[in-house]
Order: structure tokens, then C-alpha cells, then sequence
């Protein structure tokens, strides 16, 4: 629990710089719970619930262990860019993690070299400017032979691949998010589209579905009932004499907003927080 | 009076003995990190698969709450 405000640091330090970082939840809390309380200490980076998650590498001895005692925890690992473990322990990794970092040259590119033909497009990858990027690539990809250029053309092709994966993968998010009212993570995958894919067509679809969410009344009803939502998940405590209190504010919330996602939102939570067997 | 300390000293040495046992057989590194998946997660709506990371680095910590 020490190590989340230094986790945060790491994240916004190395989040976009080729560090995937998730802190597993360990000792059988709900999600929501989980949720509440990771929020109200500022953390943003993806934490697992364990309970739903497959860890081969870890011995399930150990996991059940480390749900009953929390001095063994916490347990850390480091998995390196070719996918073996470089470190194991509970403290002091950082040295080793930067020095790991420093090999990821291209974010998000998944390659550690490229063809020396690609690599100004590469890294206009890593720049998060897909945009460009994708113009680029394709420029490029008419201007090399794929006899004499193979290695190029590979890498060239690979670059197409990821963008086209980044952007299926976040229009699906922003899609999905609209199809179910959660405005509130639609607006957020469609503002990275719009600015990681400027000057291509999917950054102007975006940039155009962003508009119109934004001008209706409906998203703008269900984004002010999420933030009231938001507000009253900040008031969340960990004391137990205060917990049916909170849980009862939920439902109220839930009654008032009824028919908005905020409501179901609530409601979940409410239920994820009132103890069961496992939780207790 | 000799004996107990005997034995107490005895089973300190065991337990030292014993925890660096577990420490070596837990030691993982250098070994190849066995793909792993989670599909419930705060902050991060999809599923996690980490064999699509591969190139990059994972800090994968266990923690609690409490």
C-alpha cells in the first residue's frame, strides 16, 4: 500500500515509454472496493484482481498464501523485453528497471531494432504521431523494392500492423463505451484518437464523433450524474462502522438517478462493498 | 539451563536454513516469465495478455489492501 503514490510516479514517468505496469490485487478484495480505494489515492495505472486472473508463472500455493498474510507482500517482478525475469523482491527495483527501459527505443512498436530505413517513421511512432506515421509508411513502402529492401519492407509492414492494431483496438473501446452510454470512457478512447491519428481519416472520424457527443444533451446528462458519482466515490472510507452508511448513499444515488449508467454504476459498487464470505 | 539455549539456537539456525531454501526455490530470474492473463482490472477496461507485450518492460507487483 506504501508503494502506490511511488508506483503513480513511475507510471506517469514510463507509462508512454514502454513500461506496462499492474499491480495485482492479492488478498481476495471486490473490484469495487479495490476501485474506491486505489481512486482516492490517485492511482491510474491497471490493477488486476487476482481472483480473476491467471499467473502460471506465480505458484498458487504462494498466491493463497499472500491472501492471509499481507507481511509477505508486497511481491514484485520485472519481466524484461525478452520476456524473462530480471528481478524479484519487494523493494528497490528501480535501477534495474530504468536501465530495462532504455532498450525500448520505438513504445508501442513492439521491436526493439528496426531496419535503419524506417526508423525516422519509427520514430514518429514512438512520438505517438500515428498520423503521420501511417502517411509515412505507406510513402515508404512505395519507394522500397521488396527484393533488395526485405528487411525494410518487414519492418515498413510491421509499423502498418501496430498502427492498424492501436487504432481497432481504441475505436472498439470508444465504440462499445457509446453503445453502452459510458460517455465517460468513450470521450476519453476518442480524444486519443483524434490527436494520436490527426491527419488521417480515422482521427477525423473521431475528432467528428467527439462533436456530436459533446452537443448532446442526453451524454451531457450522464456525464454530470458520473462526476456526482465520481464526487461520492472520493467520500469513500475504509472504516467498517462507516461502510453500511455509504452503502446506503449509493442506493440513494442509484434511486435518483435511476435509468443512468451512474445508477447501475452505484448500485454495483454498493453491491461489491456489502461483506460476503470472501471479503470478510 | 544449557540445554533450552542449545535448542533455541538450533532452531534459529534451521529457520534461517530453511527460508533460504524457499528463497532459492522462488528465485525466477533469468527464467522465462510463463505468459499470464487478467480480465478484471481497475483502470484498464480489456483483458490483459501479457505474450502481446513482449519487447517492452512489465513490472508486475502483488499487493493487498490491507
Amino acid at each position: 500500500m506504501g508503494q502506490l503514490p511511488h508506483l503513480q510516479n513511475l507510471w506517469e514517468e514510463y507509462g508512454d515509454k514502454g513500461l506496462h505496469l499492474f499491480d495485482v490485487e492479492s488478498q481476495n478484495h471486490t473490484i469495487e472496493k479495490t476501485k474506491l480505494f486505489t481512486r482516492q489515492r490517485g492511482v491510474t495505472f491497471p490493477i488486476p484482481i487476482q481472483n480473476w486472473s491467471d499467473f502460471p508463472m506465480i505458484n498458487s500455493a504462494a498466491l493463497l498464501d499472500w491472501g492471509y498474510d499481507s507481511k509477505k507482500l508486497p511481491s514484485t517482478y520485472i519481466i524484461g523485453v525478452e520476456g524473462r525475469v530480471i528481478w524479484q523482491g519487494k523493494f528497490g527495483f528501480e535501477e534495474v528497471l530504468k536501465e530495462e527501459l532504455r532498450k525500448v527505443r520505438y513504445p508501442g512498436l513492439f521491436r526493439l531494432e528496426v531496419d535503419r530505413a524506417v526508423q525516422p517513421i519509427a520514430k514518429t511512432f514512438a512520438a505517438k504521431k500515428y498520423g503521420k506515421a501511417w502517411k509515412d509508411v505507406l510513402k515508404k513502402l512505395d519507394l522500397l523494392d521488396p527484393e533488395k529492401n526485405t528487411a525494410a519492407v518487414e519492418d515498413a509492414r510491421w509499423i502498418v500492423t501496430r498502427l492498424e492494431e492501436i487504432s481497432t483496438y481504441w475505436r472498439t473501446v470508444a465504440d462499445e463505451a457509446m453503445q453502452e452510454a459510458r460517455y465517460h470512457e468513450a470521450i476519453p478512447a476518442l480524444d486519443k484518437l483524434a490527436s494520436w491519428y490527426s491527419g488521417h481519416d480515422i482521427g477525423k472520424k473521431a475528432a467528428d464523433d467527439l462533436k456530436a457527443l459533446r452537443k448532446d444533451p442526453a451524454v451531457k446528462k450522464e456525464l454530470a450524474a458520473m462526476k456526482s458519482l465520481e464526487s461520492l466515490m472520493d467520500e469513500y472510507t475504509l472504516s467498517r462502522r462507516q461502510l453500511t452508511a455509504y452503502v446506503e448513499r449509493l442506493v440513494d444515488f442509484a434511486k435518483k438517478h435511476e435509468g443512468l449508467v451512474a445508477a447501475t454504476e452505484a448500485l454495483a459498487l454498493a453491491d461489491g462493498l456489502t461483506p460476503h464470505p470472501v471479503d470478510r | 539451563m544449557r540445554l533450552p539455549l542449545v535448542l533455541l539456537a538450533l532452531a534459529a539456525t534451521t529457520a534461517i536454513t530453511t527460508d533460504d531454501v524457499v528463497a532459492q526455490k522462488g528465485g525466477m530470474v533469468g527464467q522465462t516469465a510463463a505468459p499470464f492473463t487478467a480480465d478484471t482490472c481497475v483502470n484498464r477496461p480489456e483483458i490483459i495478455e501479457s505474450d502481446r507485450l513482449r519487447g517492452e518492460v512489465i513490472l508486475l507487483e502483488f499487493w493487498g489492501i490491507t
